[in-house]
């Protein structure tokens, strides 16, 4: 029995290995670990692509080990050990084979990354005679992923989360790195002193990895504690630590754009595009149940509305000012909205899909074709959409002039004009913590409810009371208006459309950060927007690869937490004065 | 006036001719049941009353006010609610938010309060399981919550179709003790059943469909006894 149980756990933890191998020849294959060789996480120490790699040999060890560990009757750490090894073993044995192979063979023809770049980066730049480097690797992290098995949480844990944050911190090296330096004096000197022009300098490794193990080891220990002295403060004092959280991230986030410069503003007026998307689909698919693959459309209305009405281009129809038309173009998004929803009013499911697919497609194709292209601008789209401006508009006088930006209280001197993205970002955030609170509060309202109602059951709610027609359509109006609203200010901050940007693809991706963040949840929106939108647009080497993250991401997901990363609380949160009429328990 | 009247209703579902002219009155105060096999029509009946389905023919009263006037939505307004068959929960809603959609057609929010209590005293169960999911629920469970959630519009007919589906004999007599509580608070019930000897045995009269069509209907000692129906619905040779 023993002995069986003993060959079973030889083979469970070769399997481990050579799965492990698939998955780091994989990422090999597609490119990903020589793109992200060149980045350090250490610099002159260890590169990102060689990290990944041994981090999927550490990992196949401590599962290895685990998966040991259930099928003896008596582990040990011995044992533990030696399934550790084999596993890492075999986890880059598979690289191995494919270093000899490649160095005999050709198979670029096929595999277009299996560059030279690819095998030196493998072999540590020894060429052939160097591929035992490989193995050895792998078996050394294997073990050392058994063994981390057999430390006490106490060391374990902050020794992973020190690990983890070194690999964000190398992610993102470069963006610190740029921010800082642009302050110059002493943070100039610090940037230069935590992070090389690839990643992060030995000392600069250091200090993170030590400051993290630390807090973590303090949390660990005192955390429990922490947070009961927080709940047993008196009430005031409860509200004075809210009042200096709420005014430390407001603090950052009014500044943020101060110091972070064009680029980092950008990424986040786009993540706050996309919450303003993911909020207008989390109404119509999250809340009320109802599939919406066209939804890009609407945000192209959106975006064409502004277009048309405040552009100074030829195809500019009004010259009218940014705020007044995004009230406008919210107005129009609504209208498509209603004009969508009223002709699939009674489809369900699949045919829903197929249905609002093609709406979508059409409003594109339409936009960008030459048939409409003396009123939309065909493919070459409409450009000069007027700035925001805050103060007074000077005339239109001319097509490809814009108009000049006026101060409110000084008709000579120029007002403010919200051209930068640093200065888009305080509308598109604004915008986004608007429409928040706005979801938030038609999921508490009576409409709310009901679209709940006909998500889980229409037939139910409409024996209920609830008015299918006008609950379904008002769902995809507010949706609708809120995905406007984000193509609004997007065409603003570009400062032109084109029909080709607005793809199927954008309607996937926004489907795709709802189900991650957690379907029907609010702030499932805004973290799915960052994790799926934010981090890719940030990260060069990550964006390369954004597809294949996606799908990993969504069925690692599905797999692990279907309920998505931030779920709704579906618990009594509603109608309190509901709850408090019955009697106390 | 009768609380309920049916006239010569015909329900197709396509070419399907479901219900072949039914007739079916009830008067303020009854439980009424109605009997009958697997695919005679008794869900067709119970979803053409409440509108969910527009009958080609017939006509449906509720105490002289021509039902069939009026959208689905519409109907629960007029005072008539129904329990679907199967239960029909919202599962990824909380109890509490089932009930309080139950209510969705009242607006009077101390009557809904004090409806609520209410069907919390009725079914204690779920005052116990208010915070948890309906779709997390037992079976039986999920039946008291449907028929928790009806009676949150305050109706006064109430439509039950096979609540005592898949239930254990316990959770049956239960069901059927609280329809009866139910009753006596005044609401008229239609009460649809396959477990014909349950329904009978609290019944006032009933009604036996076969294949879209009343074949018989009586006081419920009456069917009880009658060779016909113990042959066919109670078991007995
Ligand atoms: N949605 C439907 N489409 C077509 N035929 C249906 C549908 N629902 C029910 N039927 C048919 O109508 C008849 C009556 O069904 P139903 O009212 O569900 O019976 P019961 O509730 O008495 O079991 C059956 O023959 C059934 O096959
Ligand atoms: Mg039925």
């Amino acid at each position: 029995m023993n002995n069986t149980n003993k060959e079973n756990s030889l083979w469970a933890a070769i399997k481990i290995g050579l799965l492990g191998g698939a998955v780091a020849l994989f990422i090999s294959l597609v490119g990903m670990a020589e793109v992200f060789s060149k980045r350090d996480v250490v610099e002159k120490t260890m590169t990102l692509g060689q990290f990944v790699l041994l981090a999927i040999s550490v990992a196949s060890g401590l599962l290895a080990a685990r998966r040991t560990a259930a099928l003896l009757d008596k582990p040990n750490t011995a044992s533990q050990a030696a399934a550790g090894l084999v596993a890492g073993f075999f986890s880059a044995a598979i690289l191995t084979l494919f270093v000899v192979i490649g160095a005999k063979i050709n198979i670029r023809t096929v595999f277009l990354n299996a560059s030279p770049g690819l095998y030196s980066m493998l072999t540590l730049n020894q060429g052939v005679s160097g591929v035992w480097i490989l193995p050895v690797a792998g078996a050394v992290s294997g073990l050392l992923g058994a063994l981390s098995l057999s430390l006490p949480n106490a060391v374990r844990r902050p020794l992973f989360h020190a690990i983890l944050f070194i690999f964000f911190m190398a992610l993102f090296s470069g963006l610190f790195r740029v921010v800082m330096i642009n302050q110059s004096g002493f943070w100039e000197k610090t940037a230069k002193y935590l992070f090389s022009q690839t990643g992060m300098t030995r000392p600069g490794a250091a200090i993170f990895f030590a400051l993290v193990a630390a807090i973590s080891a303090f949390w660990s220990a005192k955390g429990q504690a922490i947070k009961t002295d927080v709940a047993n403060l008196p009430k005031g004092g409860q509200i004075g630590l809210r009042v200096i959280a709420f005014a430390v991230i407001a603090f950052i986030a009014l500044g943020l754009p101060l110091v972070s410069g064009a680029f980092i503003a950008q990424v986040i007026v786009i993540v706050a595009l996309f919450i303003l998307m993911g909020l207008g689909l989390n109404i119509t698919l999250g809340f009320a149940g109802l599939l919406d693959l066209g939804f890009v459309a609407f945000y192209a209305i959106g975006a064409y509305t502004v277009g048309l009405l405040t552009s100074y281009g030829q195809y500019g129809l009004q010259h009218i000012s940014f705020w007044a038309a995004i009230p406008l173009a919210v107005l129009v998004a609504m209208a498509a909205g209603f004009t969508l929803g009223l002709p699939v009013l009674g489809v369900r499911g699949d045919y829903l899909a197929i249905a609002t697919l093609g709406f979508g497609e059409i409003v594109r194709l339409l936009a960008g074709s030459d048939f409409l292209a003396k009123y939309f601008g065909g493919p070459q789209g409409i450009i000069g959409i007027q700035k925001p401006c805050i103060g007074v508009l000077g005339e239109f006088t001319k097509v490809d002039v814009p108009r000049v930006c006026y101060s409110l209280f000084d008709a000579a001197k120029p007002g403010i004009e919200l051209g930068t993205p640093q200065s888009i970002y305080y509308i598109a955030v604004a915008s986004a913590i608007l429409i928040a609170f706005v979801s938030w509060r038609l999921r508490e309202s009576r409409l709310g409810r009901a679209w709940m109602a006909i998500r889980e059951d229409e037939d139910v709610a409409e024996a209920l009371g609830v008015n299918l027609i006008q609950t379904k359509l008002l769902a995809y109006m507010l949706g609708a208006a809120m995905a406007g609203l984000g193509g609004a200010i997007f065409a603003t901050l570009i400062g032109s459309i084109f029909a080709t940007s607005m793809q199927l693809i954008v309607s996937i991706n926004v489907a795709s950060l709802i189900i991650v963040g957690g379907m029907g949840s609010i702030p499932g929106v805004i973290v799915g927007a960052i994790a799926l939108i934010g981090l890719p647009e940030l990260l060069r080497e990550v964006s390369e690869f954004r597809y294949l993250l996606y799908g990993a991401t969504l069925i690692i997901m599905m797999l692990a937490k279907p309920e998505g990363l931030w779920p709704s609380k579906t618990t009594q949160r509603e109608l309190h004065h509901l709850d408090a009429g019955t009697s106390a328990e | 006036m009768s609380m309920l009247t049916v006239n010569n209703v015909h329900t197709y579902y396509g070419s399907i001719h479901a219900l072949r002219g039914i007739n079916l009155t009830i008067e303020q105060g009854e439980i009424v049941t109605l009997i009958g096999g697997n695919g005679a029509g008794k869900t067709t009946t119970l979803r053409t009353i409440s509108g969910l389905l527009k009958p080609a023919q017939g006509e449906i009263m509720l105490e002289g006010d021509d039902l069939l006037r009026y959208k689905p939505h519409e109907i629960v307004y007029k005072g008539l609610s129904m329990v679907p068959e199967g239960r029909g929960v919202f599962a990824r809603m909380s109890v509490l938010e089932n009930l309080e959609m139950g209510a969705f057609s009242r607006n009077n929010k101390q009557e809904i309060a004090r409806n609520l209590d209410h069907v919390m005293t009725l079914f204690p169960r779920l005052k116990e399981r208010r915070t948890q999911l309906a779709g997390t629920l037992s079976g039986g469970e999920q039946q008291m919550l449907a028929t928790g959630r009806a009676l949150m519009a305050e109706p006064r007919i109430l439509l039950l179709d096979e609540p005592s589906m898949g239930l254990a004999p316990v959770l049956v007599e239960l069901i059927f003790d609280t329809i009866v509580q139910i009753n006596k608070e005044g609401v008229t019930i239609l009460l649809v059943e396959q477990n014909a000897l349950m329904a009978l045995s609290i019944a006032h009269r009933g009604y036996v469909l076969q294949t879209g069509e009343i074949v018989l209907s009586d006081k419920a000692e009456k069917l009880k006894s009658d060779p016909e129906v113990q042959k066919a619905y109670l078991g007995i040779e």
